[in-house]
């Protein structure tokens, strides 16, 4: 693992040199509060929690982090720099690893940026302070999940855009898989342990115990394993392409 | 690159390397889900067994067994109730956990025609019919020794009260007896017919709740004696009490028996009352010897309004209006430190009363539910014949705070030692006994209690209504009791409390029923309560007006042979009075705007800091970066 933080800090601040990472934060903070006041009606509603806030969450995501993942590898293989990358003396799990840091910290800032909404509800009214950490926890380990996937499907190609649709499928199915139709079409066609197993796969399932105020064990290991598995698969496909 | 690195990272690169990655995931998470480890930090703690549950478990003597069913295998379940039946198995494992050995849990997945399905029906699980012509059963019973009871459905709605209600269910199955509730009502809380004239009315919901728990009996008026076995009475809008009545109540008190007093300033669920279409209607109640005697004062004609703890309420004829009888009580002025309210949200109380020690009073009082500084007193007759924005607009606000339920607690006295009082009107029939009680004592009485005793009044007795406490919904073609807010549950907490089972006390009425924006409900008390005053300068304009013209007019009919005259003076001053009108009427519609508008331009300063301060910040910052890299490779070049 040597080698990692100047990769990490190296990847973070190119992010902050390109107008691109500006204009994704701003994006992401107008989606997010629109989305909280406008759609989530969270002034009418009347009850100091971050609920409508966090609720949107696993959809936006959908579209903003396979942006962001999108040119972590697919970049590179476009431009050739991987192969440069791929002959530097660091291990390739510690470059995949140090991208991907560098950029879940930098959605981590967006999210962060998103502070006046918590300083909404606490100027308005008295939240459960509970609720928002682990509000923002989830939230943030959720990105991270969303993210390790769109660095996996970066790696396959040299296109972002086919990258970016193939990130975003991915993201929408598990998204899915917590909602009660496509949870019944699937005991249709599967015995009923194995569409359990499936959707216990799903994003929302797991991110609804932080909305409630519990950090889950088994909800945070989900978020890590899938982050592990898809930087892990990462490598995989990238020695492949090393090998070949 | 040492041979095993290669061999490592070849099997990586294989499928069978990314199938195995894949099957270390589901493992992985697979493991992660036979040792749950949850970390509760709601600031309630709303996922953590509570201490009253703790105890429950470890005073158990004796073996409890709770059987769990769960249709599990059951394809088209509804997914709220899939989540749920996980959080419910969860918190049954953490109740066997806890019990160290004292509970077991068995779980059953009833399969369509086998014996456990048998038995669910037995038990009295509700059987759920679902779309597809599947039966889901998803209840529990619990055994002990001395009798089995059942959950016959866990409704997901009840979420906030699963852990109070499998700790009840618990508890009663271990109870020794049931305490004994006597209930001494003057309004119509076991439904039916009130009087000829009424509709039909279901039970109270509160009496179905207290019926869960414990041997309810209710008792008739005309008493003389409170049966021995009951060990708490409650006393429901006392109405013009018999005196060998009271005498019974207060000897109730002294052999120790739990009384708990809902009298009322005007009880607006009254049937009896209400049915009466003119003439005063007697909608309040009291037991004068009573109070009098323990050192209360309460004036059961006395109304408290309260403006800032004031409910908001859809008239018919005025629309919406904060109405000050109708008092809310949240936040501090419910008592925090008194396990029956320590964690209630909301309380309302309908035209209630209030009590006050007297100077000679000599026990201790404990107030429970007390009203803002913002509050007055209306006249039960005056909120009889005068419409809510009236009543609002008249209320008074002395600055006093006013106590509208409280715990007596101490060694009492009796409060007739010489025996039954006899009222004015028994006196009238009999003039030749003293208003005193010349008989002395009868047979059998006590003086004082022997151990230090409590008592609860209660100002207000609609609270307990169904109208002001729950809705009822149905599920699944059940119907189901919601609170509407925490009136039920101070009262079963009130019963609870004094019948002696404190240990659920602890579990009961966790969750929030709603955190509002604090900032918002201040801005609304501020612009109502400039509305109000500015619409009351208003219509006392319109009254002078008024008042000048009929002056005018009378003046002239005096000078004018009797006759009214409409002389260019009068035009002109019936013009000015049409003018000032219009104005008025202008002037409070613009008020009425203004009421609103603060809100609205609050939420709109925060929308728009929210959608684009930090936006733009960041806008700025980045603009500034790339303007000085420009620069900067500018003046390399």
């Amino acid at each position: 693992m040597n080698g990692l933080i100047p990769i990490v800090k190296r990847e973070l601040l190119s992010y902050f040199r390109s107008p691109v990472a500006y204009i994704f934060i701003i994006i992401f903070l107008i989606s997010t509060a629109g989305a909280t006041w406008f759609l989530g009606s969270f002034y009418q509603s009347n009850q100091s929690s971050l609920d409508p806030f966090f609720f949107f969450h696993p959809w936006l995501y959908l579209f903003l982090i396979p942006a962001v993942g999108m040119r972590l590898w697919a970049e590179d293989r476009r431009s050739g720099t991987i192969e440069l990358l791929l002959t530097l003396p660091v291990n390739l799990l510690t470059a995949v690893l140090g991208k991907f840091l560098a950029a879940w910290l930098f959605v981590g800032i967006a999210l962060a940026l998103t502070f006046p909404m918590a300083a909404t509800v606490y100027y308005l009214g008295s939240p459960d302070t509970g609720l928002v950490v682990t509000g923002y926890l989830g939230s943030f380990l959720m990105a991270g999940s969303y993210l390790a996937i769109a660095c996996f499907t970066s790696s396959m190609t040299k296109n972002q855009v086919i990258s970016f649709v193939l990130g975003f499928f991915i993201c929408l199915i598990l998204v899915l898989l917590g909602w009660g139709f496509l949870q019944a079409l699937l005991v249709n066609v599967f015995p009923v342990w194995l569409a359990d197993a499936i959707t216990f796969f799903s994003f929302s399932s797991h991110f609804e115990g932080f909305h409630r105020g519990l950090i889950d064990s088994r909800d945070v290991i989900y978020f890590l394993s899938i982050i592990g598995f898809m930087l892990f698969a990462t490598v995989i496909v990238l020695e492949h392409r090393k090998a070949s | 690159m040492n041979p095993r690195s290669s061999w490592i990272k070849k099997l990586l690169v294989s499928s069978t390397g990314a199938l195995l990655l894949l099957v270390s995931l589901v493992a992985l998470n697979y493991l992660a889900g036979l040792v749950p480890l949850r970390l509760d930090i709601t600031e309630e703690g709303l996922y953590t067994l509570s201490d009253g549950s703790k105890r429950i478990l470890s005073n158990l003597d004796g073996q409890v067994t709770i059987k769990y069913y769960y249709s599990e295998s059951l394809a088209n379940a509804p997914l709220q109730v899939k989540n749920y039946a996980r959080k419910v198995r969860e918190l049954l494992d953490e109740y066997e956990n806890a019990a160290g050995g004292d509970v077991t849990l068995e779980v059953y997945d009833p399969q369509p025609d086998t014996e456990e399905e048998e038995w669910a029906f037995k038990y009295g699980l509700q059987r759920i019919a679902l779309p597809d012509a599947s039966n889901l059963y998803f209840g529990m019973v619990v055994l002990s020794e001395q009798r089995e009871i059942a959950v016959p459905f866990f409704d997901p709605r009840r979420e906030k009260f699963l852990e109070y209600d499998i700790s009840e269910t618990i508890a009663r199955v271990t109870a020794k007896s049931q305490p004994a509730l006597g209930i001494l009502a003057f309004l119509n809380v076991s439904g039916g017919q009130a009087s000829p004239l009424q509709p039909r009315e279901p039970e109270w919901a509160f009496m179905g709740e207290l019926k869960k728990i414990y041997k309810v009996e209710l008792l008739l008026p005309n008493l003389t004696k409170i049966p021995e076995h009951i060990d708490l009475l409650m006393i429901i809008h006392p109405k013009f009490l018999p005196s060998n009545v009271t005498y019974a109540i207060d000897q109730f008190v002294m052999r120790g028996g739990r009384l708990m007093i809902f009298a009322d300033a005007n009880a607006r669920t009254d049937r009896q009352e209400l049915e009466k279409q003119q003439g005063i209607r007697f909608t309040y109640s009291s037991i004068p010897d009573l109070f009098e005697g323990w050192g209360l004062v309460f004036d059961k004609t006395k109304i408290v309004g309260d403006r800032r703890l004031a409910t908001r309420v859809n008239t018919q004829s005025q629309g919406i209006v904060d109405f000050p009888l109708w008092v809310s009580f949240r936040g501090d002025r419910i008592n925090r430190d008194s396990v029956i309210t320590s964690q209630l949200e909301e309380v309302t109380f309908m035209d209630g009363g209030f009590f006050e020690p007297a100077e000679d009073f000599r026990y201790t009082f404990t107030p429970l539910l007390t009203s803002s500084s913002d509050s007055g007193t209306i006249d039960n007759f005056m909120a009889q014949m005068a419409g809510p924005i009236d009543i609002s607009r008249t209320l008074e606000v002395d600055g006093k705070e006013r106590v509208m339920a409280a715990l007596i607690t101490g060694t009492f006295e009796t409060v007739f030692p010489n025996g039954p009082r006899k009222t004015q009107q028994e006196l009238a029939g009999d003039p030749g006994t003293a208003p005193e009680d010349a008989a002395g004592p009868p047979e059998g009485h006590l003086d004082r209690v022997e151990q230090e005793n409590s008592i609860m009044v209660v100002g207000d007795a609609d609270f307990m209504h169904d109208q002001f406490s729950v809705q009822r919904v149905s599920l699944f073609g059940r119907p189901i009791i919601q609170p509407i807010n925490d009136n039920l549950i101070f009262l079963l907490n009130a019963v609870e409390f004094m019948s002696g089972s404190r240990d659920l006390i602890d579990i009961r009425s966790r969750g929030t029923f709603s955190r509002p924006f604090t900032t918002v409900l201040d801005l609304q008390q501020a612009a109502q309560e400039k509305y109000q005053q500015q619409e009351k300068q208003l219509s006392d304009q319109l009254e002078q007006v008024r008042e000048r013209l009929s002056k005018l007019e009378t003046a002239q009919g005096e000078e004018g042979n009797q006759r009214v005259i409409l002389t260019p003076e009068i035009l002109a001053e019936v013009e000015q009075f049409r003018e000032e009108e219009r104005r008025t009427q202008k002037a409070l519609r613009e008020v009425r705007k203004v009421l609103w508008q603060d809100i609205e331009n609050l939420g709109r300063t925060l929308l728009a800091l929210n959608l684009l301060a930090v936006p733009l910040l960041v806008a700025i910052i980045g603009f500034a970066g790339y303007y000085r890299r420009v620069k900067r490779s500018g003046g390399r070049n």
